[in-house]
């Protein structure tokens, strides 16, 4: 194989400065690639480039490997709007969370306002949020951007997270108020439903019913 | 008496307790640059901040990576050679991936390995 190139000798912190920004890269026989550099690939030190769309439209995404990188150039700057844009690019989130600028932080209020109205201790750090001391939530506050070490903590705060209701009143995934729904029983009179806790206080999903 | 069953022992696997990324490995070691890549800070703060780096876009990396999967995938290799194949997996070291209906001048190969060592660029619309 031909001596380590010196793209690849680049730290990862070396790295870290062409993140969001618009490059063209060299490859192995002059070829040229421009586009937003979504990341490098500290291991084989791949560049991922992005080639925008239309505002919430597609987009293409090319990848040079590592060892064919011969050189790269930035050639302009992400505005806040691009650099939201690429940061989520790849996160599986639903349509009503990717959203402005505006939107993410309109989302925060909610949930720092829903987490505070169940009794958890919120607060803010810079543009996350440190719940309970133990668990960060990151924007765009959905549940996968909680981050913790604490297995227990990131499953009910997850849950809360499933539950919060959108601004319309009515939470994401209860289809009806009559409370028929429910996870896996097959109760008859459906007052054991996994998404309500029920007033005897059994919160759990895996207790039969008792009428079974 | 009964025939006694030839035990067959088989090569180690890998270790339980490692996260499977190891590059003290031979076949890491083999294939793949000789060290990471690392400024080898002894400040804290400074090791600190380059893994807080390394852990970001490496995260990036494997989302990209998660997001490629079961979508068409243009490959542009050396010797000026395209092909085109749906992308299905790829190893922890991106050292292969694995690929299915692969479209190459001789004919399609229902499933296939491509070493990332052959690849220049690849990309794919999302």
């Amino acid at each position: 194989m031909s001596t380590t190139s010196a793209w690849r000798q680049q730290t990862p912190r070396d790295w870290e400065h062409y993140v969001n920004k618009q490059v063209t890269v060299t490859a192995h026989g002059q070829q040229q690639h421009r586009g937003w550099l979504h990341t490098v690939d500290p291991v084989t030190a791949s560049v991922v480039l992005v080639q925008l769309g239309e505002a919430a439209g597609g987009c293409s995404v090319s990848v040079v490997m590592g060892h064919a990188v011969e050189q790269v150039e930035v050639v302009g700057e992400a505005d806040e709007e691009t650099a939201m844009r690429l940061s989520s690019l790849f996160r599986s989130e639903a349509p009503e969370l990717r959203g402005s600028v505006e939107d993410v932080k309109r989302r925060r209020e909610e949930l720092r306002g829903w987490l505070q109205q169940n009794r958890v201790p919120v607060e803010e750090v810079g543009e996350d949020l440190l719940v309970a001391g133990v668990l960060t939530v990151r924007p765009p506050y959905a549940e996968q951007d909680c981050f913790s070490s604490n297995q227990m903590v990131l499953a009910r705060i997850q849950g809360l997270l499933a539950r919060m209701p959108t601004p319309a009143g009515q939470p994401f995934d209860q289809p009806a108020a009559d409370g028929q729904q429910s996870c896996d029983q097959p109760a008859a009179d459906g007052q054991q439903s996994c998404d309500q806790p029920a007033a005897d206080g059994q919160q759990s999903c895996d207790q039969p019913s008792v009428g079974f | 008496m009964k025939t006694p069953v030839c035990v067959v022992r088989l090569p180690r696997g890998p270790d339980p307790h490692g996260r499977g990324f190891d590059p003290t490995s031979p076949r890491y070691l083999a294939l793949c640059p000789s060290s990471l890549s690392t400024s080898g800070e002894a400040d804290p703060v400074a090791l600190r901040a380059e893994q807080r780096a390394r852990a970001m876009m490496r995260e990036r990396f494997l989302r990209c990576l998660i997001s490629m999967a079961n979508k068409k995938i243009q490959f542009l290799m050396y010797e000026r050679v395209t092909v085109a194949a749906v992308f299905g997996a790829s190893d922890i070291d991106v050292l292969n991936f694995q690929v299915s209906d692969l479209q190459t001048p001789i004919g399609v190969q229902t499933e296939a390995l491509i070493r990332c060592q052959d690849v220049i660029s690849y990309s794919f619309d999302m």
